[in-house]
């Protein structure tokens, strides 16, 4: 018993950076309706810059979370400008060969410059276990949750609260109507992109403390298990995306910590087939009523 | 019979580079069925053919059971994949249908590494060498007149009609459900049957073969040629199998990005006839470039040819959906057009 709620604390980390990745993807799908398979390679190269930052810079951990995310929510704009704005109008399918293209891009082109090789990823501090009774809790696992939280609450007040958020939202609402009351729909589709981006970014440094090394395919697989996130808890709540993480994310570590570890990929494609079957709306997702 | 023939004048390497164009056309023609046919979006199609694949390989291996029997019973079994997968397509759309084929294909290829029966992660090796060109090309022949019969039958105007308008089809009486998952079930069959011979060709398969990467490459097969429209997919299927080949050496880059330069100059055609001038200075300017490239860069294209594919695809992928996404078929009929006008005494 103790050592599932163990094993439960140790997924809280995983799943609040799947559930970071996961909010990037709510957004962008949101307002496109586009899957950006990119996106999980944007964690990626925010890992990298975080690691070259420190490496050439010197900078510290917090210097190094935000210049990657400017960087990235930089690139996020760059990749929407160029590749997806031409084919907003073209079929759905279109967009999403054009996404599967840029991700492989990005891959492949960080292994021509960067090499295939793995990296050890900067600790940017020394590990401490911490004793809360029964349970060990390392200084990075807090840092991990702490910064999710910090990131979600700034994006919840940003969607929210300000003036871009209300725009964001109308124009995932209806875009033709959100540029008829005057909404710049370009501008406010790449506020989307630079916001979602930066999150990746954050989350691939986080991703990059948990694992401790990185390496120019690292962002895959944790940005399709963000995506299954954003289906279970429903695509477009942010509430969702962060339960879909979590339930991911512990899912995931009772799977290793039972053994499977070669299994636990196939899991999570299952949990997905199995929500997409009973409940395709997710857990937080409306019905969507289908207009002629 | 005809690989005696064909072995006068071409090497064995060149041979196996031909039975992959058969192996990879019938892929790609039976995945334009569900992406360019009936409009749905399948990222899985390697897993149908590692379930083809490994159960055909399996009753050859294990119980002698003849090539033709083994790859129809493997055939088969893919087809059941392609019901399974299927029955979510009744709910799913778009994107959600892919990364759930994208899933399906990452189950198949996980509980392969985990079955010790067929080899595990070491792969399954020793399988008898029970295929080769002239099978390969006999069964293409055959997969290609039987697909292309099936596209134009009333089935296949069924599945069109779901690809330009679900619900118009379902107003005018289509069971769309029905057909959707019919080319799942058609697809998974003839991909089945390419596993097959894949792996009494190749006599080993891995799971590791059967990825997301394959299924890319199918795709890219089919997007590069042409979506919807089987000689398209046969021409995407020939291309990207010469490609890597190609790409080995500097002279066969040479060859390779001067193709690529007159198909987009081809393309640029179409898009910059109203302005000749400007067009001219274009692709002089582009093909300045591009022989500057070659000729001062050929030490670095050398050291990184084999690492450039990828990026050499994934680039192909985008500037074709943005510049020309009808492929190449529609590129060459975009071209041909005014020519069969002036044949026909059409004024253009």
């Amino acid at each position: 018993m103790e050592q599932v709620v163990q094993q439960i604390v140790n997924g809280l980390a995983l799943g609040f950076i799947y559930a970071l990745i996961a909010l990037g993807y709510s957004l962008v799908y949101g307002i496109i309706r586009l899957i950006n398979f990119a996106h999980g390679d944007i964690i990626m190269v925010g890992a990298y810059v975080a690691l070259f930052s420190y490496l050439i810079l010197g900078v510290g951990f917090v210097p190094a979370l935000l210049i990657a995310m400017v960087t990235c929510s930089l690139l996020g704009v760059t990749i929407e400008r160029v590749a997806y704005k031409p084919l907003r109008e073209a079929p759905r399918i279109a967009a999403l060969i054009t996404a599967i293209g840029v991700s492989f891009l990005l891959e492949y082109g960080f292994q021509l410059f960067f090499g295939p090789q793995q990296r050890a990823f900067p600790e940017f501090f020394k590990t401490h276990h911490y004793k809360l009774g029964i349970l060990s809790v390392t200084n990075e696992q807090i840092l991990i949750l702490s910064i999710a939280v910090v990131l979600m609450l700034l994006l919840n007040f940003i969607v929210m609260k300000t003036k871009t958020g209300m725009a964001m939202r109308a124009v995932s609402f209806d875009k033709d109507a959100a540029r008829l009351m005057g909404i710049n729909v370009d501008n406010t589709i790449s506020a989307t992109f630079a916001l979602g981006t930066a999150l990746a970014a954050a989350a691939g440094m986080l991703l990059g403390l948990y694992y401790q090394q990185i390496d120019p395919l690292m962002g895959f697989t944790p940005g399709l298990k963000a995506f299954i996130s954003a289906v279970i808890g429903g695509i477009g709540s942010i509430p969702g995306a962060m339960i879909g993480g979590l339930v991911l994310g512990i899912t995931e570590v009772l799977v290793v910590s039972l053994g499977y570890s070669t299994l636990k990929d196939g899991v999570a494609f299952l949990l997905l087939i199995l929500v997409l079957l009973i409940r395709p709306r997710g857990i937080f997702g409306e019905k969507v009523v289908e207009k002629v | 019979m005809i690989e005696q023939l064909l072995s006068n004048f071409m090497s064995s390497y060149q041979i196996q580079i031909l039975s992959f164009i058969g192996i990879f056309t019938i892929l790609a023609i039976s995945l334009d069925i569900i992406n360019g046919y009936t409009g749905q979006f399948s990222i899985g199609h390697a897993g149908f053919m590692a379930v083809g694949g490994y159960v055909a390989a399996y009753l050859t291996f294990y119980h002698q059971v003849p090539f033709i029997l083994a790859t129809l019973a493997g055939a088969l079994s893919a087809a059941f994949f392609g019901l399974l997968i299927g029955i979510p397509t009744l709910r799913l759309r778009g994107d959600y249908l892919a990364i759930a084929t994208l899933g399906f294909a990452e189950i198949i290829r996980v509980v392969l590494l985990n079955l010790d029966v067929v080899g595990g992660a070491r792969g399954f090796a020793g399988i008898s060498n029970l295929s080769n060109f002239d099978t390969v090309l006999i069964i293409t022949i055959i997969s290609f007149i039987v697909l292309y019969n099936f596209t134009r039958s009333a089935y296949g105007r069924a599945l069109q009609s779901i690809r330009e308008d679900e619900i118009a089809a379902e107003c005018m009486g289509v069971p769309t459900t029905y057909f959707k998952v019919l080319a799942f079930v058609v697809a998974a069959f003839f991909a089945g049957i390419a596993g097959s011979l894949y792996g009494h060709y190749l006599m080993f398969l891995h799971p590791n073969d059967f990825g997301l990467l394959r299924s890319i490459e199918i795709l890219l097969m089919i997007v590069l040629g042409g979506m919807g429209n089987l000689w398209g997919a046969l021409l995407g299927a020939i291309v990207l199998s010469i490609l890597p080949e190609s790409l080995r050496n500097y002279q066969g880059i040479v060859y390779t990005i001067a193709v690529v330069y007159l198909v987009g100059v081809a393309i640029s055609y179409q898009k910059g006839k109203q302005n000749i001038a400007r067009w001219l200075a274009g692709i002089l300017i582009a093909g300045l470039a591009v022989g500057f490239i070659l000729i001062y860069g050929k030490e670095l294209i050398i050291r990184y040819a084999g690492q450039m594919r990828m990026i050499i695809y994934s680039i192909l992928l985008i500037l074709m959906m943005i510049f020309q996404p009808s492929g190449l078929i529609g590129l060459a009929r975009d071209l041909a057009k005014p020519l069969k006008e002036r044949l026909r005494g059409v004024k253009a």
